[in-house]
């Protein structure tokens, strides 16, 4: 019943799919405008420097330089959000690029404002229009885009090990992608679907993992032992169906596909069931199983 | 995005910033 207690809102990990929905969408347009909109100011630049205003150009170019820094920066930070979202336990981004991103941008439409434009130079309201220009830049940036992740985030784990939790499911992830990108290259939809579910199920298991981390060590094992052994297969397959079309290669890889569904239901009831011992035994079927034909 | 408005809003206003202060350093430069 872990599943469904844990299965509310805050553990978007729970749903499979949901890393595969987490990227681009949503303020996308927003973040690209930024790299367009200062464009005026390198025209700027370019034509003071013709005009032989050293300066005044090398300030222009330098705010210009500024914003699409910090446009790229609130890019990094999107994306690093994205990915932050779509994990179950997660370490927030060590660098906080969009709060820089912002800053950037303060200092560039300042920059802009009071040297490029001169308002500087006009003393008073001159300088109160820089002010307000850099300010506002900084709370609309703010506003419009929001700041990075600031904590680990451990669905339904309170004082769990986040670092240690989000480093074993990165590395779960990074073996289904492994695998996935091999299921490709076989150019066989069957064995392409059947692999398609069968990592849908594996997310839908991480994302239990993330709710329920007491179960961390043992499903990590089971884990890990299910995908070397499925990836080993499907490399091993995917070597020998480059070079022959021979059926029988194809039934026996089959067949432990079947072996590795049939797995990892009973691994799944079994971790749900907090049963030790008994995922102890699945462990080890699955290893000799594996052993005889994966690897 | 509960407040979609609001982060419209202050991406105009800052659109609107960027676009005048490099538009300033382009034509009203000192």
């Amino acid at each position: 019943m872990n599943a469904r207690r844990f299965g509310g809102a805050h553990s978007p990990g729970a749903t499979p799919g949901a890393v595969v929905r987490a990227a681009g969408s949503g303020g996308g347009f927003r973040g690209w405008s930024l790299f367009l909109l200062p464009s005026p100011l390198l025209l700027a630049g370019l034509t003071a420097l013709m005009a032989g205003d050293g300066l005044r150009g090398l300030v222009d170019l330098a705010a210009y330089a500024d914003l699409m820094l910090a446009a790229f920066l609130l890019r990094e930070g999107q994306r690093a959000e994205a990915a932050y979202d779509a994990r179950p336990v997660a370490q927030p981004p060590a660098f906080p690029r969009k709060l820089v991103a912002a800053v950037l941008a303060a200092s560039g439409v300042g920059m802009a404002t009071g040297f490029g434009w001169g308002q500087l130079a006009q003393g008073g309201t001159g300088i109160a229009t820089t002010a307000v220009f850099a300010g506002l830049t900084l709370v609309c940036h703010i506003l419009a885009f929001g700041l990075d992740p600031m904590r680990p985030k451990a669905v339904g784990a309170p004082g769990a090990d986040s670092a240690r939790i989000a480093a074993a499911l990165d590395e779960a992830e990074a073996r289904i992608d492994t695998i996935a990108a091999l299921a490709k290259t076989l150019r066989d939809r069957e064995i392409e679907q059947r692999i398609a579910a069968l990592l849908t199920q594996v997310r839908g298991m991480l994302g239990l993992i993330g709710a329920d981390a007491t179960d961390l060590d043992r499903a990590r094992r089971y884990l890990k032992v299910y995908l070397t052994g499925a990836e080993a297969a499907t490399r091993k397959y995917a070597a020998h169906a480059g070079q022959t079309t021979d059926a029988a290669i194809r039934a026996e890889y089959l067949s432990l596909l079947t072996t590795l569904e049939g797995s990892f239901e009973s691994g799944r009831a079994v971790l749900l069931d907090n049963n030790r011992t008994d995922l102890e035994v699945e462990i080890e079927v699955l290893r000799d199983r594996l052993g005889q034909e994966g690897a | 995005m509960g407040q979609g408005w609001a982060s419209w809003l202050a991406y105009l206003v800052l659109a609107t910033l960027v676009v005048t202060a490099s538009c300033g350093a382009l034509w009203g430069g000192a």
